[in-house]
């Protein structure tokens, strides 16, 4: 089967012009699309243009993360060495999910005994590691740190491979929602009504539970919300802190894919979400784009082939052709269908490249596509 | 033992690996064989869509000659499985009560238990007069990280409780899933760096796991139909990089770097298809499916069978 002749998609999202003033940059998307390689990459640029650049990522591949310098340490921000003397700097951070939470328990319980106590607890291993939400929440929390200590211009959030946009635009409200739930206030104090019903309650309830799970839980999450609940305020502050940051015309939110099907319709699906709030979409990048000139049939490929190469070597070459041609075809036609009304939607296409990016020589190769303007000066 | 004659097949993999659509195939294959099959999501509904079906929901519906649905969404199996342990109408009571829903969101494990336990019970032999008893359950599971914390939840589950009915489910189910004649993994990867470490390391926790890993489907492979030496003999046609050649120059010249860039990918493929093979247990095969342009829809999951069925399943 041919393809139909897709019609021309160009790159209209020009990172200088969007990004120019942004002082917080959020790439989102699917996992597996190269979402933390087109951070470090744009971050990359940002620093040859002489900006001082910090990338939150959450799990670069290792090659990548060794190269970088982050093998091994989390949390902290590393230099990565530009070997041009140039005005600007890049850093990056790898984000530890468990080892924030870590922190904030410390920083806010009442002694280091209750800290330890509730770092031990069950139910807040369980809640700092796996529960959903808690991951998202503790990138925002860090990207708000990054930009508190003013030691950079720009900080780009390469956020956590998520089902469902929301997941984390909404996390720090769903997680001072959780905290601060009229349930837990009862859960807290079980015996503020004397023997009334609450205290009642909840002793069936436990009861119940009990027998239910097998497992006595309630000392746990007593204790656990006991000090999350002391947290409360906080939460409260900083989910409106960061609902504000998200709003402001200096954070711009990139959307990452990859030619697929499944990923250009998450695309399409977080941007329908972000319409709908006060956000600043600045456009979608499409990664590993398969490129071939469109009008080059096999047959003309073939013959122009032959004049330097062996017959049968210009025959499977111009047939390997053909197939990156259909490629080409497929990933412009499904771009196409999924971007929103022309002209709505700025897109920028990175064609795959020749060599994976593993490197900061690789992220300035990426660099070429992502910013195809060479720095200015 | 026959993949296809185990009782529960697990289907995980990285995001955006396949793994619906092997499961999908899977399921056709084995229906087509004369199964009685059931085919389960969890959290989320995506399959009935591929099937051209209205949404199934948390119920068992036979969708085609063999074949049924199911999406599992976790709290309601969670839910199931309390009432079970404490009865209808006790549940009934504390149901509304936030403390209760609280409790189910932060208690370790309980709902990947939950679902484990619903599988459980999908796969029995003896489900009661009313029930479909089927021969083999196919799970398009969650994403790597997640399958991995189901398949642990009955043993942690089994280790917090001291006694007790809960006790001796979690057993049950610690003991379907470390049955390699009943349960077994297939884990779906792409020959890419990243995604074969990830099915590497997964491969080695299922060992310690002491669950059964398959099949590994490597999916979205291409090939190239050049030699080396003659990629280079196109690749000199090239002026200027092969990333951004220079414009100009005539057909001959434009139609080198596309081949040349394609053929280097497919030999990196090749590569993490090898590193894959070696680091697997010589007894799990490995089947290669071939990149397609499209999408997979419903007339496709036929074919897909076909090249599963290919491999000797």
């Amino acid at each position: 089967m041919s393809a139909d002749p897709a019609p021309a998609l160009t790159s209209t999202l020009h990172l200088d012009e969007t990004l120019a003033d942004a002082r917080v940059v959020v790439l989102a998307g699917g996992g597996g699309v190269g979402k933390t390689t087109t951070a470090a990459g744009i971050g990359l640029g940002m620093a040859r243009r002489g900006r001082r650049v910090c990338v939150l990522t959450i799990d670069p591949a290792r090659r990548l993360a060794d190269a970088l310098g982050l093998e091994g340490v989390a949390d902290e921000p590393v230099q990565v060495p530009l070997e041009d003397g140039a005005d600007g700097e890049l850093w990056v951070v790898m984000l530890d999910a468990k080892s924030t939470w870590d922190g904030l328990i410390r920083k806010y319980a009442d002694s280091d005994e209750a800290a330890e106590r509730v770092l031990q607890n069950r139910v807040y291993k369980e809640f700092s590691g796996a529960v959903a939400g808690t991951q998202e929440y503790t990138a925002v929390e860090k990207l708000h740190e990054l930009l508190q200590s003013g030691r950079w211009d720009v900080v780009l959030l390469d956020t956590p491979p998520t089902r469902n946009a929301l997941d984390f635009l909404d996390a720090p409200q769903r997680l001072h929602a959780f905290i601060d739930s009229k349930a837990l206030q009862l859960l807290l104090k079980p015996a503020s009504g004397g023997i009334g019903l609450i205290g009642r309650g909840a002793g069936m309830f436990t009861g119940l539970l009990k027998r239910a799970l097998g497992v006595d839980l309630l000392s746990d999450l007593i204790e656990f919300f006991g000090v999350l609940g002391g947290m409360s305020q906080g939460f409260s502050d900083r989910a409106r802190a960061v609902q504000a940051l998200m709003a402001e015309p200096r954070t711009v939110f990139l959307l990452v894919a990859a030619p697929l099907p499944e990923s250009l319709a998450e695309a399409a699906r977080f941007r329908s979400i972000l319409r709908g709030r006060d956000i600043h979409y600045g456009g979608l990048v499409v990664n590993r784009v398969t490129r071939a000139d469109q009008d080059d049939d096999e047959a003309a490929v073939r013959t122009a082939f032959g004049a330097h190469l062996d017959e049968d070597v210009a025959t499977r070459a111009a047939a390997m052709h053909e197939r990156v041609r259909s490629q080409a075809a497929h990933d412009t036609a499904m771009v196409t269908a999924h971007l929103a009304a022309p002209g709505e939607e700025r897109v920028l296409l990175v064609p795959q490249l020749a060599e994976d990016v593993h490197d900061v020589a690789g992220l300035d190769r990426l660099g070429a596509h992502l910013y195809p303007v060479p720095v200015p000066g | 033992m026959a993949l296809m004659d185990r009782r529960l097949l697990l289907v995980t993999g990285k995001g955006g690996t396949g793994k619906t659509s092997v499961a999908a195939a899977l399921a056709v294959l084995a229906a087509r064989q004369g199964k009685r099959v059931l085919l389960a999501e969890i959290a989320g509904e995506r399959l009935s869509e591929l099937f051209g079906h209205r949404p199934v929901g948390h119920h068992e519906t036979p969708i085609q000659n063999g074949l049924s649905l199911i999406a599992i969404e976790p709290i309601d199996a969670a839910h199931d499985f309390l009432r079970s342990q404490v009865g209808a109408a006790v549940h009934r009571v504390i149901f509304q009560n936030r403390l209760f829903t609280l409790t189910m969101t932060a208690a370790p494990g309980l709902r990947e238990v939950s679902t484990v336990d619903r599988l459980w019970d999908l796969t029995r032999r003896d489900r009661g007069r009313r029930k479909t008893v089927y021969d083999l359950v196919i799970v398009d599971a969650p994403a790597t990280g997640h399958a991995l914390a189901m398949l642990r939840s009955p043993a942690t589950y089994g280790g917090l409780a001291r006694g007790g009915p809960i006790k001796k489910r979690a057993d049950e189910m610690a003991s379907l899933l470390e049955d390699r004649t009943r349960t077994s993994v297939v884990l779906c990867a792409l020959p890419e760096e990243t995604p074969v470490n990830e099915t590497l390391e997964t491969a080695a926790s299922l060992r310690d796991l002491h669950v059964d890993l398959g099949l590994v489907v490597l999916n979205r492979t291409r090939g190239t139909l050049l030699a080396d030496d003659e990629a280079d003999a196109v690749g000199a046609l090239v002026p200027g990089a092969l990333d951004d050649p220079d414009d100009g120059g005539g057909l001959a010249v434009r139609s080198a770097a596309p081949i040349v860039v394609e053929h280097r990918r497919a030999r990196r493929e090749e590569r993490q298809q090898e590193r894959l093979r070696a680091g697997l247990d010589d007894r799990v095969p490995l089947v290669l499916l071939p990149r397609r342009d499209g999408e997979v829809l419903r007339k496709d999951l036929g074919d897909l069978a076909d090249e599963l069925a290919g491999a000797a399943l």
